[in-house]
C-alpha cells in the first residue's frame, strides 16, 4: 500500500519536472475558456455547465494518451522496470500506482476546472443537479480513459507507440456504435454497450444512471486489469 | 547463500541458459565470467525475480526464487546492467524513493539512505540532479541503491562497464570493501576484472557452466615469463633442470629469447629460474608471472569439456 503511493507521489512530481503537465493543463484551459468565453459571455449566455463539460471531455479524449503514454514505456525504456520488478512490491502495486499517478494529475486539472461551475454558480442560477451530473461523467470518463491509456503503455517500449496505440483505444471506444452499426444482431447490440459516448449522454442531461456509472467503473478495472495480466505475463 | 540448481531460461526456441548450477557462500565475492551473450544477465535476472526460470530454480538466503520471491527480493540488492535511475530527479530523493520501494519504514528511512550514501561514497552530489551526474557517480547511486535495504546478497550485472580506468579501480575497491558481511556475485566480460575481485570465479559460456575454478587458477601464478640474451636451445636445457617446471615454450623477440615457463607446483619458482639462469652463463633481462587471457581460460575449460565427453 505505500509503495503504491510512493509510485503514484513520484509519478505525479515527475509531470511537473517534465513540461508535459504544463503543456496538457496550458492546451486544455486555452480551448476551454475561449470556448467558455464564447458560450457563457459573449453569445446568449447559458447558464448550463453541461456545455463546456461535453468540450472538456472531447478534448481530454484527445490529450489523455499524451498523458499516459510515458508511465510504462519509459520505466521500460530506461531500465528502471527492471528496479521495480526486483524490489519486493507486486506488479498490481506497480500498475495501480501508476495509475493513481496519473488520476492525482486529473485531479488537478480537474480541480482548476472547477472555475467554471463556481463562474457559472455566481454569474446565474445553473440547475445544479445537472451541473454535478455533468462534473462526475467527466471524472468517470476520465479515468476511463487513463486506464486506457496505461494499458497501451504496457504494450510498447515507446512513448510515441504507446500514445498512438492509447489515441486508437479511445477513437474506438468512443465511436463503437457507430462501428457496432456494422455488425448485425446481438454482437452488434453488444458492441454499441462498449460505446463511451452513449454511456456519456446520461450524465449530460443530467441524470445519474446507476448502469451507466458501473459501466465507467468497470471499463477502468479492465483495463487496470488487462495491464496487470499483460506485464505478469511478459515475465514468464 | 546463493544456491542454483539447475536453471534453465529458454526465450522461445532460444537457449539463452541450460542447467546452470553453482553455490555461493556467505562473505563470498562470486564471479560469473563469460562473452556477451553467454548468459550472465539472465543468470542474475532470474536469481533477482525480474523473470521466471524456464525450469530449475535457485535459493537466495534460504528461499526459493519461485516459491518465495518477496523474502527473497526483501534480501536483495541488484544493480542491472542498465542502470536503474530517474534522471530528473536529485540523487537524494531518487534514495529516497527506492527505499520507500523496497519497503523500509519510514522511522529507519534516513539513517538507511545516509549509509548507502556513505558506502557509495556519493555523499557530496546527494543534492544533485541524477543524469547531470558523471557516468563513474551514476553507478556511484546505482550501487547505493542496490545497497539500501542492507542486503545479505548482492547481485552486480557489469559493474565497471563504461567506467574509465580510475574509476574502475574505485569501484573495484569499494566491491572489495562490501564483500565480507555480505555474499556479491557479479558478472565481467573481462578477466582480470573478475580476477582481482572474486575468489570464485564461474565461467559461462554459451549458457553453461563452463567451469568452476578460483583467482589463482586464472591469475596463472603458475606461468613466468623469463626474457633473456643467449641461445636458445641452451636456456630452454638451463631452465628444464629447474624443479617443477612442467613445460617450456620458446621464441624470439628480436635479440632476445623468450621462454614461457609453466611450473606443475603451487610454489614459486622465480628464484630458482634466475640462479638457473644465472649458473648457465646467460643475461637475464626480464622476469615476470604471466596471467592467462580470457581467450586461453576458455580454450582450456572448454576442451577439458569436449575431452569429458
Amino acid at each position: 500500500m505505500n509503495a503504491i503511493w510512493s509510485i503514484s507521489k513520484r509519478e505525479l512530481r515527475n509531470y511537473f519536472v517534465s513540461p508535459i503537465a504544463y503543456i496538457i493543463l496550458a492546451v486544455f484551459f486555452i480551448i476551454c475558456g475561449l470556448f467558455g468565453y464564447i458560450v457563457y459571455v459573449a453569445k446568449a449566455p447559458y447558464a448550463q455547465l453541461v456545455y463546456i463539460m461535453s468540450l472538456m471531455t472531447s478534448i481530454f479524449m484527445f490529450l489523455s494518451p499524451m498523458l499516459t503514454m510515458r508511465l510504462l514505456s519509459e520505466e521500460k525504456k530506461q531500465g528502471t522496470m527492471e528496479m521495480l520488478y526486483t524490489s519486493p512490491i507486486t506488479v498490481a502495486e506497480i500498475v495501480l500506482g501508476k495509475y493513481l499517478g496519473a488520476l492525482l494529475f486529473f485531479g488537478v486539472l480537474f480541480f482548476i476546472s472547477l472555475e467554471f461551475p463556481v463562474f457559472l454558480m455566481i454569474y446565474g442560477k445553473p440547475d445544479l443537479p445537472a451541473m454535478l451530473a455533468s462534473m462526475l461523467g467527466f471524472l468517470l470518463v476520465g479515468g476511463t480513459l487513463i486506464a486506457m491509456g496505461l494499458f497501451a503503455s504496457s504494450l510498447a517500449e515507446s512513448q510515441i507507440v504507446s500514445a498512438i496505440i492509447g489515441f486508437a483505444l479511445v477513437i474506438v471506444f468512443w465511436i463503437m456504435e457507430f462501428f457496432s452499426s456494422a455488425v448485425s444482431g446481438s454482437v452488434g447490440n453488444w458492441l454499441a454497450t462498449l460505446s463511451l459516448s452513449k454511456h456519456l449522454e446520461s450524465f449530460n442531461k443530467g441524470v445519474l444512471d446507476g448502469g451507466d456509472i458501473f459501466f465507467f467503473l468497470a471499463m477502468s478495472f479492465m483495463f487496470v486489469f488487462l495491464t496487470i495480466r499483460r506485464l505478469d505475463w511478459k515475465r514468464w | 547463500m546463493i544456491k542454483v540448481s539447475r536453471l534453465t531460461k529458454y526465450y522461445g526456441p532460444t537457449r539463452a541458459v541450460e542447467d546452470v548450477t553453482f553455490e555461493a557462500e556467505k562473505g563470498e565475492i562470486v564471479g560469473l565470467l563469460g562473452p556477451n551473450g553467454a548468459g550472465k544477465t539472465t543468470i542474475m535476472r532470474m536469481l533477482t525475480g525480474y523473470f521466471a526460470p524456464t525450469s530449475g530454480t535457485a535459493k537466495i538466503a534460504g528461499f526459493d526464487i519461485i516459491e518465495e520471491p518477496m523474502e527473497v527480493k526483501k534480501r536483495l540488492g541488484y544493480l542491472p546492467e542498465v542502470l536503474p535511475l530517474y534522471y530528473e530527479m536529485v540523487v537524494s530523493d531518487y534514495l529516497e524513493f527506492v527505499s520507500q520501494i523496497k519497503g523500509i519504514t519510514f522511522k529507519e528511512r534516513r539513517a538507511k539512505v545516509a549509509k548507502a550514501l556513505g558506502l557509495a561514497r556519493i555523499e557530496d552530489v546527494k543534492h544533485r540532479i541524477i543524469g547531470r551526474l558523471s557516468r563513474g557517480y551514476k553507478q556511484r547511486v546505482g550501487i547505493a541503491q542496490a545497497l539500501l535495504n542492507d542486503p545479505e546478497v548482492l547481485i552486480l550485472d557489469e559493474p565497471t562497464i563504461g567506467l574509465d580506468p580510475k574509476q574502475i579501480i574505485e569501484i573495484r575497491e569499494l566491491i572489495k570493501s562490501l564483500g565480507g558481511s555480505r555474499t556479491v556475485l557479479l558478472s565481467s566480460h573481462i578477466l582480470p576484472e573478475v580476477s582481482m575481485t572474486c575468489e570464485k570465479i564461474i565461467i559461462i559460456n554459451k549458457g553453461r557452466v563452463a567451469a568452476v575454478t578460483d583467482k589463482a587458477a586464472i591469475e596463472g601464478k603458475d606461468r613466468i615469463i623469463v626474457k633473456l640474451l643467449g641461445e636458445p636451445a641452451k636456456a630452454a636445457a638451463a631452465l628444464s633442470k629447474v624443479k617443477s617446471v612442467a613445460n617450456i615454450e620458446q621464441s624470439l623477440e628480436g635479440p632476445f629469447t623468450v621462454l614461457t615457463l609453466e611450473s606443475s607446483g603451487k610454489e614459486d619458482i622465480r628464484q630458482d629460474v634466475f640462479k638457473a639462469v644465472v649458473e648457465s652463463g646467460l643475461i637475464l633481462v626480464e622476469m615476470r608471472q604471466a596471467s592467462h587471457t580470457l581467450e586461453e581460460v576458455f580454450l582450456k575449460y572448454t576442451a577439458k569439456e569436449e575431452d569429458a565427453r
